[in-house]
């Protein structure tokens, strides 16, 4: 057996009494091994180290609990570690160890494990911004400026790694060498500021520099390029381009493809009296609930899914626009307000007359439920919707490629006084937002491989 | 071996006031653990296997070697390194440290056996090793 493969069976504590006396005469002889196995067990250190940063949650505080990571066969290569490493810096894993700080929020929203309030000093651990602006200081000194949609996971003062979003990063001189993973490469900055997004659908990671210069590295292909002002790179699974900043935004080779279809008018709302006139706006498709039932509101609407090859779609969304309808007081919803989506299946359902009645209309006892999504009750714009299997498949199975769709609010009133909130969403009269789409993801003609 | 730490830790202490001034603290720290290491890889020896005194002593010198700054360099080349491999070989390198029974648990996630992975997961540490040392000559020059 060559020495190395000693080294490293001796390490993972798998070496038979016979091999480590090998490995113990080899040693005895040669200064050049015994070095070679104390940078090993530096490494061995340093990965326990790493995997300690790793674990999501910030490590807490008793020294018990972070014992349990070492292995009592690699004891040798802790009492090593610990005089590689010093008793000093020995001590710091029992301590969550602060990585940043959260400087500023603009119309900030969150959903984390760490505090999200100014100034709250932040642990490894996860963050993820659900609007608005975010500026998180590393203890390094970098700086990220973070913008919604994003999630960010604090690894060390040096290390960050964005899954999602968008974000600006500084970083001065005592901080070089900052590295941001993305889910296929990462940066390493060398002082500088560059900005980093990255897009969910296809996980790819967009580069570029702003001033100054980064490292891009993508392990797949062992790739490692240095970008400087305005350069970019851009990189997927499988590869990485590089690009001017100031040319042309830069398209990966297998872009994913998207069709969006429009309602193209297909779309109306009704209330249970059947008033008509000004009590119905064009521009809007209005959902209600109430106590007393008289002005429940249902919204429908149709798309002609027809020039779409449904065998090729990868997944669907349904998209709606919500718009402020200006009728009724938020403070007599519940927090929450779930609204479901059904999919007609009775097809003499699926068409209406141009003023259609409470009953005529579709309804939900007409169809399938498909899904359901929630809106707090302090938001009055936002982009909603459902998007799984059970919409994929319904769309699929539909007959005549012509499909419909029956909006409800599940949720009713709270009690006190006053008329609830009407929930509205963009028609496709509406002058700002666009009305309802259904957005496919179409599989690309090569599979990408992960 | 974190008994080893603690009790080193305590006789540290105990001899705390015998130190001159502050800058000796560390070396004097180092020389106690080591002490207390080799006294407690005596009672060890009865149920493993270890390297000899001799050997051990040589290996101690060899790490006490190592400065400060030259730690920090293969700190820094470990995590360039290690970003070089793919997510689910970085996780199998990690998996040692992530807890008992972790690399059994993959490779069952991964239908192999787990001497499968062992011998895949040497396979890495040596590629592993070698930049390592690559990217600290590269350092030295």
């Amino acid at each position: 057996m060559n020495p190395n493969e000693l080294i490293q069976r001796y390490l993972t504590g798998e070496a038979t009494a016979a091999e480590v006396a090998e490995l113990d005469r080899l040693l005895a002889n040669d200064k050049a091994l015994r070095r070679k196995l104390i940078i090993e067990v530096g490494t061995d250190a340093g990965l326990r180290q790493i995997a300690l940063e790793r674990v999501a949650q910030p490590v807490v505080s008793a020294p018990k609990k972070v014992a349990r990571f070492y292995r009592p066969v690699a004891w040798l290569a802790a009492a090593a570690a610990v005089v590689l490493m010093g008793v000093v810096g020995w001590t710091e894993f029992s301590r969550p160890q602060v990585i940043a700080t959260l400087l500023s929020g603009e119309n900030a929203s969150w959903e984390s494990s760490l505090p999200t309030t100014p100034g709250s000093e932040l642990t490894a651990g996860y963050l993820k911004l659900t609007s608005g602006i975010a500026t998180i200081r590393f203890r390094s000194g970098a700086e990220v400026i973070l913008e919604a949609p994003a999630h960010l996971v604090l690894e060390t003062p040096m290390r960050g790694r964005l899954l999602a979003g968008s974000a600006v990063i500084e970083v001065p001189e005592p901080a070089i060498g900052f590295v941001m993973v993305t889910p296929d490469g990462y940066a390493v900055d060398y002082g500088t500021q560059f900005a980093i997004s990255v897009n969910t659908a296809d996980n790819s990671s967009d580069f570029e520099v702003l001033k100054g210069e980064i490292a891009v590295h993508h392990p797949a292909t062992g790739k490692e390029v240095r970008l400087t002002r305005r350069q970019g790179a851009l990189i997927s699974a499988n590869e990485m381009i590089t690009f001017n900043g100031e040319d042309q935004e830069p398209a990966l080779a297998e872009p994913s493809q998207k069709v969006r279809v429009g309602t193209l008018g297909q779309a109306g709302y009704v209330n249970r009296r059947n008033k008509r006139g000004k009590h119905l706006q064009p521009e809007m498709l209005m959902v209600k609930q109430t106590e007393s039932f008289n002005w429940d509101m249902r919204a429908f609407f149709s798309f002609d899914v027809s020039g779409v090859d449904l065998e090729s779609v990868q997944s669907a969304r349904l998209r709606l626009n919500q718009v402020p309808s200006g009728m009724g007081l938020a403070a007599r919803l519940p927090l929450i307000n779930t609204f479901a989506v059904y999919g007609v299946t009775h097809a003499e359902k699926e068409t209406w007359s141009s003023a259609p009645t409470w009953e005529d209309a579709p309804d939900v006892a007409d169809g399938v439920l498909l899904g359901t999504f929630d809106i707090p009750r302090s938001q009055q714009t936002g982009s909603y919707g459902i998007e799984n299997d059970k919409l994929r498949e319904f769309l699929r199975a539909d007959p005549d490629k012509k499909v419909t769709f029956v909006i409800v609010r599940e949720t009713g009133l709270i009690d006190g006084e006053g008329k609830g909130l009407t929930h509205a969403f963009a028609s496709d009269h509406h002058p700002e937002a666009s009305g309802p789409l259904l957005e496919f993801t179409m599989k690309s003609a090569v599979p990408a491989s992960k | 071996m974190d008994e080893v730490i603690q009790e080193a830790s305590v006789t540290l202490w105990q001899k705390f006031d015998q130190l001159r001034d502050e800058a000796g603290f560390l070396p004097w720290a180092k020389v106690v653990v080591r002490f207390k290491c080799l006294s407690e890889i005596g009672k060890l020896r009865r149920d493993r296997h270890v390297f000899s005194e001799g050997v051990l002593e040589l290996l101690a010198d060899e790490a006490e070697a190592f400065d400060v700054e030259e730690r920090e360099q293969s700190m820094r080349a470990l995590r360039l390194c290690l970003d070089r491999f793919s997510p689910p070989h970085q996780e199998l390198l990690l998996a040692p440290y992530s807890g008992e029974g972790r690399v059994t648990v993959l490779a069952e996630q991964a239908g192999k056996s787990a001497n499968a992975l062992y011998k895949l997961l040497g396979r890495l540490r040596e590629k592993l090793t070698v930049c390592i040392q690559t990217n600290l000559q590269q350092e030295a020059h």
